[in-house]
């Protein structure tokens, strides 16, 4: 078995055992009259807190928290637990009050940013290896400008040297736009080759109006255009490896405070702060006039 | 394979986890500062060799340039950017924003007059709902929540931990269900005494169970332990989970079939007001009157879903009628005048003053058991009482004793300023002799029912007759009727000759003793019940009717069969009605089978034990009461909410509860009156 794969058995393993546990000890908490969904919204509670640790975790690298990659997995498994005590937590009924659909909507939110984060990010990377040449993301807009600047100069050289201008207005007429625009959110949110293969095509087809200099230098704008789409390719993807954690991040710390906001107000509205973890006992009811006489 | 786009690279390295980035094309190696500013560094730091500059730039950074240092030693490439924030940068202020967004927003929330409105964890229940409706969402929370009238400060205080929100939510619930629930039992388990509870545990496990379970069942038990609200209009609040009465029973069962107890004489197990052996009356009495003996003589099903039994005039009257009118036909008396010795009594030093001729001569006869409890309202005349015993007559006063002759004497006189009474004041002294042995005042119907139509006049006629000044015109009847009430000159009596069946006089005295046998004046009132509600008393209640005891006394007669819509709340119920579709089950007894090897109930403390059936099999409700069929959850067939008087735990709660009506009663009828108990 490989590493990996043992990998992954061992921590859902984990991962059902803990939510089954959880949940045989809420069945237990309702059974016993108590109010489980005071447990269970603490556990959720910690466990959304450890698993926006991670990005604190992240920011000190340098203390002996443990390995990311151990955080990573926690996070991971801890993420799809945490969905399974959510569902405990509102005792598998959909919330209606604002505030609790409102929760609800920013939980399921984040679960969801993580669930595709996580698939990105497992996916991604293969298909930017199979690229090829791996780009910096920051360094895109500079590397585009440097084959912008590249197709330029081979043109105006040809230009210069055969004389010939029909390469010239064809790259003026037709690529020039290309490499000197960025790709359209289009682009970035569903990537294809239809462009690349258009233009290629395209120039394929001008190549016979060509001479013999010319064809050669566009031979090496095949090229351009094949890595200037690449480039893109890689800004279109590696963005989403960037972008899907604005989202994921950004409802991670308002998921917690409407959580704790929420916890407070059903602690206060169920009538003490501390005995929503008992079975709402009053002893004190005793000299108000209520309680268990005897 | 293609070569890199940049073999050479940028020769600067980028540090995502910076704030700020360079937006230059080509950026210089410093970056920008913290602060997000242009850090204009130069390409390289010029050496000066003799009068010259040299351009030092490194190869790695594109060598020397062209141009080479201005003449006084400046660098030509001068670099220049406007610093833009990184991605990580950028995404922290706009999770700081978002956060900031939301955190004004709860802020602004909990401060304004809709924050109820959206703390609200969704619909109420429907039988809530149609109540809770009126005004806005803040004053609707309030009928069940402290918090939701709470400011936000009072919120912050109790949270740290320095002040309750009061009232508790369960006094909230109480507000609406007082009419249901005893506040003082609310929240104890099945609303009963914890001591009752323990009692009955250990009764039928032979073990201190109680509190052993997953929770102590001894402690208060919120009512939002088990109704949860706001899950929507069509929420059940009653539905509860069978396995949750095992947070407090430590007996598990799982299946009605297999786990549950045999019923052990339920529902025949507790006495019942009537006593009426069906196997005696089946097996003897009806076939010797040549009757068939059918259950819808006696018992019809009502609109609640049970068995009610018909009263007295369509199921017994025909045949017992006879026997209890012989039983009346002596009456019973209000006031009667023992036979004594006064001249004994005077040399003992007893001056009892004028008695009548006729009934002195020598110490004989008894006092009514309704003078003796009306007499018991005088301190003098109760202790004489006492001293000479409940059951006293005068044949047994021993004339050699002063001190027992005192004591005759000072009953006498007691005896003699009641007739007075009666005559000065009419049927009102007994009212008022009534009031103070029961120490509380009594209602109109009450007291009516004491009197029961007496008159003034023939108070006035029976005083004048024996102490006043006998007028031999008057002589001609001995037997002067006044509606029931007729003075018996044989036995010095006025006597009352009740009406038959259910006489509002006999269950006034008889009821006014029971209560009367709680308080100060038991002895006497307990001598009356035992010469009133005995087999052989005129009326022959007790024959039939059954009493709540209190350390072997009566203290409540029932004069009506239970009515299962008047029927207090017990552990276990039972609606006919769903099992009458079943054409096997209309035949009564393919359930109630009459003892046949049993012709004659067992009495024990007079009252009968049984009802003179077998014992109910749990098999006969086994066999469709399972999970599959019929359904077997604990609440089909028993109640959590138990009334203390339903529980027939303890006799004393009955009390409890006639004493509480009865306060209230008074207290509307009688404003600012105390009870003297």
């Amino acid at each position: 078995m490989r590493p990996f794969t043992r990998r992954r058995i061992v921590n859902s393993s984990i991962a059902i055992v803990a939510v089954a546990l959880i949940a045989w000890w809420v069945r237990r908490v309702e059974l016993s009259l108590g109010r489980s969904a005071f447990h269970s919204g603490w556990l959720l509670m910690a466990a959304m807190i450890v698993l926006a640790s991670y990005s604190l975790r992240k920011r000190l690298p340098t203390l002996p928290l443990g390995r990311s990659a151990w955080w990573m997995q926690m996070h991971i498994y801890l993420g799809f637990a945490s969905i399974a005590i959510f569902l405990l937590h509102i005792q598998w009924r959909l919330p209606n009050g604002i505030l609790e659909t409102t929760l609800a909507c920013v939980f399921a939110a984040t679960i969801a940013s993580g669930c595709l984060g996580l698939y990105w990010t497992r996916t991604l990377p293969q298909r930017l290896a199979r690229v090829g040449e791996e780009v910096l993301y920051e360094e895109i807009p500079r590397l585009r400008q440097l084959i912008r600047d590249h197709a330029q100069s081979t043109i105006l050289a040809t230009v210069r040297t055969s004389g010939q201008v029909t390469l010239g207005e064809y790259y003026d007429q037709h690529l020039s736009s290309y490499f000197a625009s960025r790709r359209s959110w289009q682009y970035r949110l569903r990537p294809t080759s239809e462009r690349r293969k258009q233009l290629m095509a395209d120039l394929t087809e001008a190549t016979r109006y060509l001479s013999d200099a010319e064809r050669k230098t566009a031979e090496q704008l095949f090229s351009l255009i094949r890595r200037r789409d690449d480039l893109d390719y890689h800004d279109a993807l590696q963005w989403r490896l960037k972008g899907w954690l604005f989202v994921h991040i950004a409802l991670t710390f308002p998921l917690l405070l409407l959580a704790a906001f929420h916890g407070w107000t059903a602690h206060l509205f169920s009538g003490d702060l501390l005995l929503g973890l008992s079975r709402l006992d009053y002893p004190r009811l005793g000299h108000l006039g209520m309680g268990v006489a005897t | 394979m293609r070569g890199p786009l940049d073999p050479e690279g940028s020769g600067d390295y980028h540090r995502p986890n910076q704030p700020w980035q360079c937006d230059a094309e080509t950026p210089c190696p410093l970056g920008p500062t913290l602060g997000g500013s242009c850090s204009h560094g130069n390409g390289c730091h010029p050496k000066q060799e003799g009068d010259r500059w040299l351009c030092n730039r490194s190869d790695m950074r594109g060598g020397p340039c062209e141009e080479g240092p201005s003449p006084e030693g400046e660098c030509c490439v001068q670099y220049n950017c406007t610093p833009t924030r990184s991605i990580r940068s950028r995404r922290g202020r706009f999770v700081v924003g978002i956060l900031l967004a939301v955190a004004g927003g709860l802020l602004t929330l909990i401060s304004s007059s809709w924050r109820n409105e959206v703390l609200a964890p969704g619909m109420l229940t429907r039988p809530h709902a149609q109540l809770i409706t009126t005004g806005q969402s803040k004053d609707r929370c309030i009928n069940c929540h402290a918090a939701g009238n709470a400011s936000l400060g009072q919120w912050w205080a109790h949270t740290t931990g320095g002040v309750a929100l009061q009232p508790m939510q369960s006094q909230l619930c109480m507000k609406c269900h007082e009419q249901t629930f005893s506040a003082k039992y609310a929240l104890a388990a099945h609303n009963l005494p914890v001591a009752s509870l323990c009692e009955r545990t250990a009764e039928k496990h032979g073990i201190e169970a109680i509190g052993t379970g997953r929770i102590d069942s001894r402690n208060a038990i919120a009512c939002a332990a088990c109704h949860r609200e706001h899950h929507g209009l069509d929420h059940d609040l009653t539905a509860i989970d069978s396995a949750s009465c095992q947070a407090c029973h430590v007996e598990k069962i799982d299946s009605f079939t297999t786990d549950h107890p045999e019923f052990t004489g339920w529902p025949y197990r507790e006495p019942t007001r009537i006593s009426f052996d069906h196997a005696s009356h089946s097996g003897k009495h009806f076939p010797k009157e040549d009757q068939p003996f059918n259950c819808q003589q006696c018992h019809v099903e009502d609109q609640g879903g049970g068995i009610s039994t018909l009263g007295y005039e369509s199921s017994c009257a025909s045949c017992h009628e006879k026997g209890i009118n012989a039983s009346l036909s002596d009456g019973v008396s209000l006031v009667s005048l023992p036979t004594l010795d006064a001249e004994t009594l005077l040399e003992a030093g007893a001056e009892i003053g004028a008695w009548p001729e006729d009934a002195d001569f020598d110490f004989d006869g008894q006092l009514s058991p309704v003078t003796r409890l009306l007499l018991s309202s005088d301190e003098r005349a109760l202790s004489a009482m006492q001293m000479l015993g409940p059951e006293f007559s005068f044949f047994d006063i021993d004339i050699d004793d002063p001190q027992q002759l005192q004591v005759a004497g000072d009953i006498i006189k007691s005896l003699k300023q009641f007739v007075a009474e009666l005559e000065e004041k009419g049927p009102s002294a007994i009212t008022t002799r009534a009031e103070k042995v029961l120490g509380r005042p009594l209602s109109k119907p009450e007291a009516a029912r004491l009197e029961s139509g007496l008159s003034q006049q023939m108070l006035q006629e029976y005083r004048q007759h024996w102490f006043g000044q006998r007028q031999t015109s008057e002589e001609a009847s001995p037997e002067k009727v006044s509606g029931t009430w007729k003075r018996d000159d044989a036995s010095f009596a006025l006597k009352y000759h009740p009406s038959g069946h259910s006489d509002p006089w006999l269950q006034g005295w008889l009821d006014l003793a029971a209560e009367a046998n709680r308080g100060g004046r038991s002895v006497m009132a307990d001598q009356l019940l035992k010469e009133m509600f005995s087999p052989t008393s005129p009326g022959l209640c007790s024959t039939c009717h059954t009493a709540v005891r209190e350390e072997d006394r009566i203290v409540k007669i029932h004069w009506r069969s239970l009515q299962t819509d008047s029927r207090p709340r017990g552990f276990t119920h039972f609606s006919h009605t769903p099992h009458l579709t079943q054409p096997r089950l209309q035949d009564c007894k393919s359930c109630h089978r009459v003892s046949e090897d049993r012709p004659q109930g067992e009495v024990r403390a007079g009252q009968l034990q049984d009802s003179g059936f077998e014992p109910l099999e749990k098999s006969g409700c086994a066999s469709c009461h399972t999970h599959q069929a019929a359904g077997e959850s604990c609440t089909q067939c028993h109640h959590y909410h138990v009334d203390p008087i339903g529980s027939e735990l303890d006799a004393s709660l009955l009390l409890e509860r006639t004493e509480e009506k009865l306060s209230v009663d008074n207290q509307d009828r009688f404003p600012g009156s105390e009870l003297q108990r």
